[in-house]
Parts: C-alpha cells; structure tokens; sequence
C-alpha cells in the first residue's frame, strides 16, 4: 500500500492556532489586510487544488487554479456579499477558472481526454481502474469523492468549502462509493481487495 | 470487522492510493510575486473605496515600480523620461540650475545610452534578491531603435525593432534563437516617450515633487534631480538622477525610499559612440545552434484572407444558436448562445444522462431533449440540466453565474480582464469563421485535401505558452481550410501538436520559442463540418460538427484519431430575445 492510503485526513488548524478565526480573517482582507488574505490562502490552499482536481484531473494545473482563482478573488473580495460563504464562493471561483483552463485548452489542445496531460501522468494497473470510475461519477459525487481523497479533507473540511452539512456529504459520499465498488466488480475487481 | 466497516476501508485506501497525494503547500510570497497587477488593484480599491481600477488614472509609477523585474532596463529609460515630462504644473523646482528641455535635447543626440546597474541595498518585497541579482546589463539606442541586454545568467537578447527581429541567446543550451514578429514588440525604446507624454496630464495631476541639488559624483559636480513619488505611488520611492551639468546627460540613477536612505537599485549610465553590433560580440558561441523562426505574414496571404474577414464581418448578427454537444452516441451538454450585435450570453447546460438499458430507454431520452431549437430551448429554460453556467458580454466586459451540480447559484462575478483566461463563449463565427491570432505566424499552404476539395488552406504556428518555467500550451501548428463556395466558411481545421516527452507542466523546456518545425507530420486533432445548413437569407453555417482526436494508453503509446465528439448546431435567425436577456443585473445571484 501505498504512503498515501496511510494518511489519515487532518483538519487545518492554522488559524485557531494563531487565535484568529477564518471570519476574522475575511473581515480583516476585506478590509485591506493584504497578510490575512494570504492567510485564508494558506488554509484554503489544499482544499481549492483538489476543487481544481476534480475539474482539471493533473495535479500541477490544479495548483495554478487555485492560485489563479485567489487572484480573483482578491480582486472581487468585495463583492462577496455573504462572508460566511468565502470558501464556497472561493471554490466556485476555483471551479470556474479550472473550467476556463479546460476550455482554453480545449481550444489549444482540443482534445477533450486531455492527451496531452494523461501522457504525464496516466497512472496504472488498479489507480488507473480508479482514475475510470472516478471518472464516471456524477459532477457532484466526483467533487466529493476528489475532496476526500485527494488531500485528505475532513468533513468539516468539505462542508466549509460546499456549503453543505456533515450528515450529507457522510449520505453523498456513501452513495458515491456504492458506485465505485460496484463498477469494480463489474470491471473484474476482485471482491476480497473491496 | 464488519464487512462493510472493512469494504469501505479497503475502498478508502484503494482511493486515497490512486489519487491521493500529499497537501500542497502555498507560498504567498511567490504569490504576491506572480500576481502584482491583482495586489495593486486590490490595494487601490483599499484606498479609494470601491473605484475599480479600469477606471482609475494609470499609475504609471505603479507600473514602474512593479514592472517584472526584467523589464526593469525599460523601466530605467522610462524613469528617466519620467522626469523629464514632469517639468510644470504642481511639479517644485527649487533650484533651476538648467532647463530640463537642455537634458532633453542632450539626450536625443546621444546614439547610445548603456545603463549598468548596481545594488546597493534591498528593502523591497517586491523584488526577491535572486532577481535583482539578475539584473541586466543594457544598451539602448534612439535611431535605429535598438535594446541588447545581458542577463546575469549569461542570456543575451539583442532587439531590433525596425526588423521586428529578436535575437536572443541560451548559454545553458547553447542556442540562439532568430525570431522575427508580424510586429513590433508593443514597448519600445522609442515609443517610451511617447507613451508617457499621453500620460503626462494624468501624471501631473497626481503630483510628483522635483527638486534639484547640488552634489559630487566621482570627484565631479553633478546635479541632481530629485523625483519624490510620494504623492504619486503607494510604495513612497524616490528617483535621484545625476546629470553632468557640462553635457547635460543622465549619469547616474538611484531608486529608494523617499528618507534618501535605503537606496534599492542605481545604475550607471554612459553614452557610447558604438553599440553592440551583434550578439557574438557579446558573447554569444560562434558554434552556437541557430533556430530562425519568422511570424511575419505574407502579403499575398492577406489578400486571400480579405473575402474571409469580410465575410466575418457580414455574418448575422442576431440569432439563437443551440448546439447538442454529443459523446459517443448520447449528448452530455447543451449550449444556448444569444448573439444581438456586440452583446452576447451563452449558457451551458450538462445533460444528466440516465441509464440506457434498451432500445426504449434511448427514444425516451432522446424525446426529451428533442431535434429542434425549440425543443431544445424548453429543455433548457425547464432547467433539466445538471449544472448551468450562464456567460454575459454586454459589449465591454464579461459576468457569469453558475448553477451548481447542488442546485445552488453559487457564484456572480464580473470579468474586466478576460485576456488572461478568456471565457468560452462559442458563437457561429468561433465555430465557422474563427479569428486568426495577429501574432502568430501564418502563411498560405497547398496540399493534396484543398486541392481535391477546391479549399483555400492555410497554416498558423505559434510557439508554446509557458508560464512561470512550466508548459501551459505546447508549440502548434493549425491547418484551416476556407471553402469559398459556402462564404468562406473554415470548414476543417487540422491540429499538430509539438511532442513533449514530460507532457504539458513540463519545465525542461527554457525557451518560450522554441522552434514550432519539430512539430509532427501527423495531426493530434481533426475538427470538421460534416453537415451544412443555409439560412432563409442564403447564409451558410455549420450543421454538424466532428472532432477526432488521438489519445495516447497509460504507457504513452500514441492510438490513431478516432472519433471523439459530434456537435450538431441548430440555428434561428432575427428571433425575439427574452426582455433583459443581455442585462447582467439580471443574472442569478448567489444565493437565488
């Protein structure tokens, strides 16, 4: 097994540690704090590269999503209305220039299987068989599923950045993994690695 | 442990091992280095309130200051400039000594000016002490308009802008790289000037202090011309520019803080005679490898391309155009573009695809979206769709709104810079008549398919896109074939692809250039019209189109093009748009 199946998901504590919350944080880079942004950067980070992932499927593109979506939302941190929305605005931000980075290199690349990418980094054996059902999940069940397992995320975590509660990413990710065990087996998987 | 406590382990860690990886780490400071445009116009919202700043004065000392750290010999010249256009109105001249005109007129006889930087002390951010490090050595001339740098890593460019020729040299892979452009580069030496003449008013209202001192530079009396920016940058720099009253030439420069006491940079300037003549007197290997690579456009190709951009410029311009983006034999997004005039929205719809189990299950599901506008349109203003993305340009900016795959309208937000990621709004000209990049070369091209088919061909290369030493784009090579029977309609375009062996994030490559020939022979991609359809009017557009693409297995190994998407397009010309439809004070909210 590999090191990273033996990583456990680990909640961020960056800013309760330095006795500063997240809202505090959004107060203070609205109004100017360039230093409290790069804060909500740092926590956000890991959790807007696998937003970026799920979309953009290469880690290094996902990484330049993320940062080029807190370019934007530097800019438009004003017109955030809902403060208490900052991560899932933020990972709708991340969503849409991942979108646009898919596009544009559509057009560039046009290919819709990124070609080019995959050859960087197809994986093999039973990751590429996870890569393909992954694939296959519904955008929603996709998202999820790449928040949990990409970096680790907590529940609390993905609630933040979704803007939905524990007991239904717990339902939504159960479903999603029903899926995927199923596709499996279907695929020839063997029942007793499930 | 139960079997499902231990199914869902097992399936945790197969996840977690197949696309798990370690938490990213961010860097703010190499952030803030990446993007300063964003942190400047972030800042200029903290201080005047919610001003964007599209619509602010140009901080021309914003830029000046926060130019990339190589563009900093353009920067020098255009300091010097600087002062010499801030010479009335608010600006404090204490003690005249000679008239700033003198230094102007000086200057301008001058061939050459040579500018060689020192460091003195850092106390900046801005910079990181590796670029400063790499500041190059610059000569500048007036007439012929030249720039030559030598970069501390040993790479030397060589600008001639009359050519439109750059010459730039790697040590590193021992290359030089001839790259002539269909124009020239947008900052030159001699438009310096010029631009911030067109800036001055703004310049002078923002009220830059110059003062002028006594002093000695070199055992000799000079005198110096003191900038103080406070008034005009946030950041608070001063300019100190050494003149030789007896030439009244610029010798020396210092840039710091407005206390005069922590200097950041200075250079030295002289003025040659002779300029460096060419890149190996500088250097360059004589065994160096020479990659010539020529963006200049043909004449006889503008021609050709006069029947195509005119007919660009005659397509409809009002009409709803619905396109059913199909992969494999089910369609999986639908695409509404409104086109009135300049004024565009397009919403993007994915299609939730339900299980097809039988030949039965297929008719359902195609009854529901239907084979027509305006079946399709109730589909989509019934919001069957999973998630929606709705794009409005009103003419001068972009806005968006997004639909999640929850149902949430999660996201409203105004575009002003879309050349940095352009948004993806598809119109029948992309689609039919897409626009040729002015800077990319093109050139007229016959081959056995545009012979057969009686189609005007031609070929557009451009090199790759990197950014931050990492591939975002590689080097291509696009063939478009015109057919001059259906208006010039582009109705096939082959795509070829420069070969990387580490794949797109590649950061071996060094060169933005590096030579488009090495592309293969044989394209990556292929997208075609298939089916044509005309208006009431006589107007062709494409009714169906076909991409093939290849793909490449888990080992690298290339498969031949196949079939990979079917877009079929149905179009309904001068139709009556919805009230408001173009207005993005009517797009959802977050939260709606």
């Amino acid at each position: 097994m590999s090191d990273k199946a033996e990583r456990k998901p680990v909640l961020s504590k960056a800013c309760t540690e330095q006795g500063r919350s997240v809202e505090r944080l959004i107060e203070a880079a609205v109004g100017g704090d360039l230093e409290s942004f790069g804060e909500l950067c740092r926590e956000y980070y890991a959790s807007m590269v696998a937003v970026g992932y799920s979309v953009l499927g290469e880690h290094q593109l996902a990484e330049d999503a993320a940062q080029e979506s807190f370019a934007r939302a530097l800019v438009g941190l004003r017109n955030l209305k809902n403060k208490k929305r900052f991560a899932p605005w933020m990972a709708a931000i991340c969503k849409n220039v991942a979108k646009d980075m898919l596009a544009e290199k559509a057009r560039r690349i046009n290919s819709s299987d990124f070609t080019q990418v995959g050859k960087a980094e197809d994986p093999d054996g039973d990751d590429r068989l996870i890569h393909q059902v992954v694939e296959q999940l519904p955008e929603s069940a996709k998202e999820l599923v790449v928040l949990r397992y990409y970096d680790g995320l907590s529940y609390e975590q993905i609630g933040s950045v979704l803007g939905i509660s524990k007991a239904s990413i717990n339902g939504r990710l159960t479903r999603a993994k029903r899926k995927m065990a199923k596709y499996l087996r279907r695929n020839g998987f063997p029942e007793n690695r499930l | 442990m139960s079997p499902t406590k231990k199914n869902n382990k097992n399936l945790d860690e197969l996840i977690t091992g197949a696309i798990g990886r370690d938490k990213p780490e961010f860097d703010f400071n190499k952030w803030q280095q990446n993007h300063k445009r964003e942190i400047e116009i972030f800042e200029s919202q903290t201080l005047v309130g919610q001003t964007p700043q599209h619509i602010r004065p140009f901080n021309i000392w914003g830029i000046i200051i926060k130019s990339p750290i190589t563009k900093i010999a353009a920067a020098a010249a255009i300091i010097i400039a600087a002062v010499l256009i801030l010479r009335n109105g608010s600006v404090d001249i204490t003690t005249p000594v000679f008239g700033v005109q003198d230094v102007l007129v000086a200057m301008k006889k001058a061939q050459w000016m040579h500018i060689k930087y020192e460091i003195i002390e850092l106390h900046s951010e801005s910079f990181s002490p590796e670029e400063i490090i790499r500041l190059p050595e610059t000569w500048i001339s007036v007439n012929p308009h030249r720039m030559v740098q030598i970069f501390g890593n040993g790479n030397i460019s060589f600008r001639e802008d009359e050519l439109c020729k750059e010459t730039r040299y790697d040590p590193e892979s021992n290359i030089i790289t001839i790259t002539y452009k269909s124009r020239a580069s947008d900052v030159q030496p001699s438009s310096i000037e010029n631009l911030l003449f067109n800036q001055i008013s703004e310049i002078e209202k923002e009220g830059g202090i110059v003062t002028y001192t006594n002093d000695l530079f070199q055992g000799k009396p000079v005198t110096v011309i003191n900038v103080d920016t406070t008034n005009v940058s946030e950041s608070g720099l001063s300019l100190s520019l050494f003149v030789d009253p007896k030439t009244r030439l610029p010798i020396k420069f210092t840039l710091g803080k407005v206390d005069g006491q922590s200097i950041m940079a200075s250079g030295i300037i002289d003025y040659p005679q002779d300029g460096p003549i060419d890149i190996y007197k500088l250097g360059a290997s004589q065994d160096a490898e020479v990659v010539v690579i020529d963006k200049r456009d043909q004449p006889e190709l503008i021609e050709v391309l006069k029947p195509y951009n005119k007919a660009r410029e005659n397509l409809i311009s009002d009409y709803i155009l619905v396109t059913a983006h199909k992969s494999g034999s089910l369609v999986t997004g639908i695409e509404i573009a409104y086109n009135q005039g300049r004024k565009q929205r397009s919403e993007r719809s994915s299609v939730r695809v339900p299980i097809i189990s039988s030949d039965d299950d297929m008719i359902a599901y195609e009854k529901v979206l239907g084979d027509s506008v305006e079946s399709l349109l109730t589909w989509a203003r019934d919001n069957k769709g999973m998630t929606l993305d709705i794009y409005i340009y009103d003419g001068q900016f972009y806005y968006r709104s997004n639909k999640d795959s929850f149902g949430k309208w999660t996201i409203h937000e105004e575009l002003h810079r879309p050349e940095r990621n352009p948004i993806p709004l598809e119109d029948l000209c992309d689609l039919g008549w897409p626009g040729i990049p002015p800077k990319n070369c093109v050139k007229q091209i016959e081959n056995d398919y545009s012979e057969e088919n009686n189609l005007i061909a031609f070929e557009v290369t451009s090199g790759s896109d990197i950014r931050n030493g990492r591939i975002y784009f590689t080097a291509q090579k696009t063939i478009n074939y015109l057919d001059p029977s259906r208006d010039y309609m582009c109705v096939r375009r082959e795509m070829f692809h420069h070969p990387l062996s580490g794949g797109l994030g590649d950061t071996k490559i060094k060169g933005v250039d590096f030579d488009p020939n090495e592309i293969p022979d044989e394209p990556s991609f292929i997208r075609f019209v298939s089916e044509f359809g005309r208006t009431e009017n006589g107007q062709w557009y494409p009714k169906k189109i076909e991409t093939h693409s290849k793909r490449w297995d888990a080992d690298g190994k290339e498969n031949p093009l196949s079939l990979s998407s079917i877009n079929t397009l149905y179009l309904k010309t001068n139709p009556e748009f919805p009230e408001g439809i173009f207005d993005p004070n009517n797009l959802p909210k977050e939260g709606d």
